[in-house]
């Protein structure tokens, strides 16, 4: 098309005034987060994980089966709940690094800013977004399976009772909450420390890894397995085997709960900080 | 009145960005000039609260940006000077999305993008990444995101910003459009004297933060000049003589039958007639003559021009 088509088809449209109904300001939070999500479904790894997070699902089905017919005779119940944790948090882990490295920085690299507070929207309506942005995939992948894992298991065995599933449900709500809370404002934080997502992917497993091992030191050189729970997976754990079926005590379970609020905080004081050090994101 | 600013300061530290900011715009386009550091972009972003500001300095379509920054940046539409996109998206989700912030449901939202989308000239490009888009399409992809939510005032911070002549021109006509045809008021900051001169009526100049002129824009051409066209009946070279005699200095361009004639300090037209009468000439046409907006300008931040509007300290 030459110019002078383009120009003549700019003459044939008249701009008109918008005149229809306006969302309210509280939900704007929810543009944002779902600007973010359609963001991460672009990402085909994004939705090969979200989808394989369910895979587990079925051989713990299976397990719960096998383990149904044979417990009588083991004489005990096998605990499912920690490796199904364990292996549902390795997901929300790759989640958030794929929805969250790029969540803040990107937008510091672009001048995002300018686009987002030019507009009705407050800064807490912005951060909540991009938040609810990285922990909705997070309590997809930890509530979603936990939640079916519960129910097959109130069907299929024998010892299941609804007092037990409730319990379950709990347990699955809380951790996956807390669980969602930290690995959202850490990764939202690290990534408001770079513009280059990539560099902030690296801070991520390296938050995850140097946890985790400085955790398990202070542990080995305390000789105090508490210490464990400041590794906010492990802490995870420890909450939810407490929560759910009490095999870890209550302080190893408070300690991880412990653990994921101070490692939240900590998150949310670095992207403040930083977000307040630039000056167009007011 | 459209917007109003008064005895606005704004400092960067100890750095006074904005001092004695004082002016109103009425509704239709509006110029806001100044070179590079005179503060366009700062004031433009009090104007939107995204500066701390004390309450009762800026009104805005009758919001008080300082009280109600959200109200203000729900009925106006920004266009920025910085290349700033959303990373990821195609200019149709960009422009929804913008939609969608100022509250549009995703409905309408989407129906409003497509419109105004077109409006700006972006036809299959809408549906291309936002970063494989050329300047010229960027700048109407801004264009469009800030008009998709129906402002009622437009802020463009450098519209026409790396722009081609073509592309400047494109985008000069879709101002003057949105102006005239569909009502908007629109604040047009720039460095190109040309853009004020084609599309605003009223102009506001910084320098170091501080007002230098505000009103009409034919008000700041004329004052900045302080030349008079002046023309006679019979005999234009007598009163050529009679006003040299007393310190004017007077040319009279070859085929144009007037004199362009400029008073010393002190003098007012007053002297033009008064000569004119005691030589027995007829004054047929009498008006101050208009240098052009960048001589105006230039003048201006020469302080050759007195403040037009409100004087500063």
């Amino acid at each position: 098309m030459n110019d002078g088509e383009q120009t003549a088809r700019v003459q044939q449209l008249v701009y008109r005034p918008y005149q229809g109904p306006l969302e309210s300001l509280r939900g704007r939070f929810r543009v944002v987060a779902a600007h973010q999500l359609r963001l991460s479904l672009k990402d085909r790894w994004f939705r090969r994980l979200l989808l394989g997070s369910f895979f587990p699902l079925g051989v713990f089905a299976v397990i719960v089966v096998v383990q149904s017919r044979i417990s009588q005779a083991l004489g005990r119940v096998l605990d499912l709940w920690q490796p199904f944790w364990g292996i549902q948090l390795f997901f929300a882990l790759a989640l958030t690094y794929l929805c969250g490295r790029a969540s803040i920085g990107e937008d510091l690299r672009t001048g995002a800013a300018t686009v987002y507070f030019t507009r009705p929207l407050t800064r807490a309506g912005y951060l909540w977004g991009k938040w609810l942005g990285v922990a909705l995939p997070v309590m997809v992948v930890t509530l979603g399976p936990a939640l079916l894992l519960a129910t097959f298991r109130l069907l299929v065995e024998p010892a299941a009772t609804a007092a037990l599933f409730l319990r379950w449900l709990a347990a699955a709500a809380l951790a996956s909450l807390l669980v969602a809370a930290t690995m959202g404002w850490v990764m939202l934080g690290l990534s408001a420390l770079t513009r280059r997502a990539r560099a902030a992917g690296f801070l991520w497993i390296g938050v995850v890894v140097g946890g985790s091992a400085l955790a398990g030191g202070l542990a080995e050189t305390l000789d105090d397995s508490l210490w464990r729970a400041l590794s906010f997976t492990e802490g995870s754990a420890h909450l939810f085997s407490f929560l759910a079926e009490g095999r870890v005590g209550w302080a190893e379970g408070a300690m991880g709960a412990v653990g994921m609020v101070a490692w939240a905080l900590l998150g949310w004081m670095v992207l403040r900080l930083r977000l307040a050090a630039a000056r167009d994101w007011e | 009145m459209v917007l109003s600013c008064q005895a606005l300061d704004y400092y960067y530290g100890s750095r006074p960005a904005l001092a004695g900011v004082e002016f109103s715009i009425e509704p239709g386009c509006a110029g806001l000039l100044g070179p590079n550091g005179a503060g366009k972009s700062t004031l433009m972003n009090c104007l939107l609260g995204r500066r701390r500001i004390p309450p009762g300095r800026v009104q805005v379509l009758g919001h008080d940006p300082a009280r109600e920054p959200l109200e203000v940046r729900r009925q106006v539409g920004v266009m920025p000077e910085a290349d700033v996109y959303l990373p990821g998206v195609n200019g149709l989700e960009m422009t929804v999305f913008c939609a969608r912030l100022c509250g549009l449901p995703r409905s309408q939202a989407m129906s409003r993008a497509h419109e105004v989308l077109g409006y700006v000239g972006l036809g299959e490009e809408r549906y291309r990444p936002v970063e494989q888009y050329s300047t010229g399409m960027r700048q109407r992809l801004k264009l469009a995101c800030a008009l998709v939510h129906g402002p009622r005032l437009l802020l463009l911070d450098e519209p026409t910003s790396g722009l081609d002549p073509t592309g400047r021109e494109q985008m000069l006509e879709l101002i003057e459009e949105v102006t005239r045809q569909a009502g908007l008021s629109v604040l047009l900051s720039s460095h190109i004297l040309g853009d004020i001169e084609r599309v605003c009526d009223q102009v506001v100049m910084l320098a170091e933060g501080r007002v230098v002129f505000s009103g009409n824009r034919q008000e700041f051409i004329t004052r900045g000049s302080g030349r008079l066209q002046v023309k006679v009946k019979s005999q234009p070279e007598r009163l050529a003589q009679a006003l040299q005699q007393r310190g004017c200095q007077v040319q009279q361009p070859p085929g144009r039958g007037y004199l362009e004639v400029e008073l010393p300090a002190g003098q007012s037209v007053d002297l033009v007639w008064r000569q004119a009468s005691r030589l027995g000439l007829q004054i047929r046409h009498l008006s101050p003559l208009a240098a052009g907006l960048d001589e105006a300008f230039r003048q201006a931040m020469n302080g050759a021009v007195p403040a037009g509007g409100r004087e500063q300290a």
